[in-house]
Formats: structure tokens, sequence, C-alpha cells
């Protein structure tokens, strides 16, 4: 017990005394992680406008699929991308396998499907007389659109706070990708696992401490988003 | 049936069916984890005895009492590994001190465990032997298994230090050679210890002290120095005119 007391002080210690190994730890899982926030909402954001404003004959399917994809676990991701950019692999030239754009490029695609479908929902949700009133008013159905996404921001906002909440707490592309390199790849939750079955629970402790901060974090924002819209 | 014993070991590559041999009136479940680790374990009164290749932290740890009947039974010996184009240019160097010193000078590539294992302990020596101070980000320290360093080394086509029975069971898949080898500084023994019954009375200190035996009995010896993978011996025992 008094292990577990000792534990706890010295991740106290970790976090205000912004430890040099900590602190790379938790940038390195903060860059990574909006990075694939923003290039997944680039993404995502676009195809789910589209899909809401599309009508064709395999649109449930395209649903169905994104669906699908919402619950593929990460490290099924992980393996994919490993497959591709690993040095036998076809993109195995680019050296991306082991580094911090490799993370980025699995977090991503991990993501994006998610972006899409949520965005999907959320410009389905806004009241159909926007649209008709656009249209009304003589707007083009591109023009059209972006007024319901405008009217949608703050779910779309949402919906990338939902994404990055996502990615930030994962582990298995992390792992397989970045490879837990100190100071280059290692992130939160690598280091959360890796060191802590190494018996080093304070940082572990201090670092799972950062996650449930930044999780409060997108709560408080998810919450005061939607009473604002 | 005796209950599982469960022994934490550092690389018990075919350790574990070298014991599983001796032990099928009893279960044995081999706990693999890195030297630090293993003793970690054993502090914590979790196994019974240890399998580990640190000199410096056994001694330790049999001076602060945690445990008792130490015997070095086999050893082997560790390699440096790195790219064919050798940008180091350290291929032949009869010194592992100054091949790392080469490694440092030239910024290369080289991946370390990073994770209190024994070879991590003895990739640390080298480097305060060769006088460098390893840096990010040219060294990179991953707190990753051996198996995990090769294929990082592999895919960087870095650098790296690995026990040679390790590389022979992935040599085939690895497009790493064995540039460095032979100097003194880079065998490694391997040692058995049980941990002290007098602070840990449930643990089966009775069958971990026949297993310690068997270890070093002219029947164990023979087994380990058997074993092997691929057509490679892996160990060389060390009980007979040899150490202890």
């Amino acid at each position: 017990m008094s292990d577990l007391r000792q534990a706890f002080a010295e991740a106290l210690r970790l976090i205000f005394s912004a430890d040099s190994d900590f602190t790379a730890i938790v940038f390195a899982s903060l860059q990574f992680s909006i990075s694939s926030t923003i290039l997944a909402a680039a993404l995502g954001i676009p195809a789910g406008i589209a899909l809401a404003n599309a009508r064709f004959p395999f649109k449930r399917f395209v649903e169905d699929v994104l669906n699908t994809l919402l619950a593929v676990p990460t490290v099924v991701v992980g393996l994919f991308v490993y497959t591709l950019i690993f040095s036998q692999g076809p993109l195995g030239r680019l050296h991306l396998l082991f580094t911090p754009t490799g993370v980025v490029l699995g977090q991503t695609l991990l993501i994006a499907p998610l972006v899409a479908s949520l965005s999907c929902s959320a410009i389905a949700a806004v009241d159909p007389v926007v649209r008709q009133t656009a249209l009304t008013l003589g707007a083009a159905r591109f023009r059209a659109a972006r007024t319901v996404a405008a009217e949608a921001r703050a779910a779309l906002l949402i919906v990338c706070l939902t994404a990055f909440g996502r990615v930030v707490g994962e582990i298995g592309i992390s792992l397989l990708l970045g490879g837990n390199i100190l100071g280059y790849t290692r992130t939160i939750t690598t280091a959360i696992s890796l060191q802590t079955s190494r018996g080093e629970f304070a940082l572990g402790l201090a670092l799972g401490l950062v996650l449930l901060f930044i999780a409060f974090g997108i709560n408080l924002g998810m919450r005061l988003l939607r009473t604002k819209s | 049936m005796v209950p599982s014993s469960p022994i934490a070991g550092d690389n018990p590559i075919g350790l574990a069916a070298v014991i599983e041999g001796r032990a099928a009136d009893h279960t044995v479940d081999v706990i693999a984890v890195g030297s630090g680790q293993a003793l970690k374990l054993a502090i914590n009164g979790d196994v019974d005895m240890v399998i580990v290749h640190d000199p410096a932290a056994e001694k330790q740890f049999l001076e602060d009492g945690w445990g008792i009947n130490h015997k070095t039974f086999m050893m082997n010996d560790f390699v440096i590994l790195g790219p064919q184009s050798d940008p180091a240019r350290i291929k032949g160097m009869k010194s592992a001190a100054q091949a790392f010193s080469s490694i440092q000078k030239t910024n290369s590539l080289f991946i370390s465990r990073g994770d209190d294992s024994g070879t991590h302990k003895r990739e640390l020596d080298l480097w305060q032997k060769a006088g460098g101070k390893p840096a990010p980000p040219w060294h990179m320290e991953i707190g990753q298994g051996m198996g995990a360093v090769l294929t990082m080394a592999n895919e960087k086509q870095a650098y790296t230090i690995c026990d040679r029975a390790t590389y022979r069971s992935r040599g085939g898949q690895l497009n790493l050679k064995v540039l460095v080898e032979g100097d003194p500084d880079l065998l490694n023994y391997y040692s058995a210890m049980q941990v002290n019954p007098t602070r840990f009375p449930s643990a089966k200190n009775i069958l971990s002290g026949q297993m310690i035996g068997w270890l070093c009995s002219p029947e164990g010896q023979k087994r380990i120095g058997a074993y092997a993978v691929n057509g490679h011996r892996l160990f060389n025992p060390t009980c007979e005119g040899g150490k202890k």
C-alpha cells in the first residue's frame, strides 16, 4: 500500500516538475492526436456532408460499410498500415514504419470513417427547413449544403472532439507503428502499457492522470458546444 | 500434482523446453521477462526462482538477502549487429567498446532495449566503457523485448546488441549482420537463484533447489549443451570445469 502511495506522490512530482521524459511523452501524444484529428476532419467532414446530401442507389450500403469501419479494433488498423509501410510493403521505400508520420497515418485512417459517419448524421439532423429556405432563396445545391453545414458547425466540432478522444487513448496503432521510441514515438498509452509492465507505476499513473484530464476537457468542451447550439 | 512453480527468466529460449523435460512430475511456469523485472518479481514474492544474466544486479540481490543458492550454469555471448552497409565501419573490430564509440561518433542509428534487462545493462556498461553518452535521436530506447528490438533494427537498418541465441533464432528473417563478436566484454553468463525461504516461507524452495541442482547436474548440463535451434547450439554449460 505504501508503495502505491509512494508511486502516486512520485506521479504528482513528475507532473508538476515537468519532468523531461514525461513532457516529451505527453507532447508526442498530443502532437499525433491533433495532427490525425485535423487530417481526419479534412477528409471525413466533406465526405460526411457529401454523403448526407447525396442520393444514390447504394447509399445504405456505403453507410453500413462506414459503420463497420467504426468497430474495427485499433490493432487491426495498425496491422493493416504496418503491412503497407514496412520495408517489404508497397510503401516500404518511404521508411514510415516506427516514425511519427506512420503513427499519424494509421490514426487518421482509424478516425476518418468515424468523422465521416458522425458528420453525416450531424448534417442529417439539421432542420430540413434550413436547406429548403436556402434553395428557395436561389442558392445552388452546393451553396445550400454549405449553409446547412454552417448551421451544424457546433455539432461538427463535437465530432472532431469525439474523434480526438478516440485517438488520444488508442494504443494498438501507436505501439505497432510507432514502436514506443523514447523522445520520438513514445506516447501516453504506449508508455503506460510498457513502463507499467516493468513496475514503473509512477510514470504510468502520472500519464493516466493526464489522459483523465484530457477526457474531462473533451467532455467539458462538448457540453459547452451542445448548450451553445 | 504439485501446483505450478513460477520461474522468472531472462531470455529463456529453449530453457523452457529443457526445464519442462526435467519437470514432468510438476508444472513449471516460465515467465519470460528481462533480468531487472525477473528480480523485481522475486522481491515481490511472485516467483520461486529466477534465471537471469546481470551479474551486478545478482550480487546486489544476494547481498540484500532476497536470494540463495546462486549458480552460474550456462553462458553464451552477445554480438553487435548492424546493416550490411555498416556506416560506422565497425565490422571486424575486436573491441565492443571501440565499436560503440564509432557508432556514436558517426551518429549511426542504434536501437536499445531500454528495459533494464540484462542485455540493456550490458549495453549501458559498454557505452560507459566507450566513454560515450548515448542520446536521442540516433540512440533509440524502445522499452521492449529483444524480438521487438531486432524487428525495429532490421526495419531501420540500425545497429543493436543482441544475445547470439535470439539472433540465431531469427537470423534467417533478418537483414542484419554480425559485425563484432568474440570480445570478452560480450560474454554472457546465466545464473539461477531461488528466493530466500526464510523471507518467503510459502515458496516451493525444495523443488526450486532440486531444479537448480538438476540444471548443474551432468544430465542437466548435457541437455543445455545439446539444445539447438536450426542446428545451432545456443548455450554452453558452465558447471563442470568452468565457473562455480
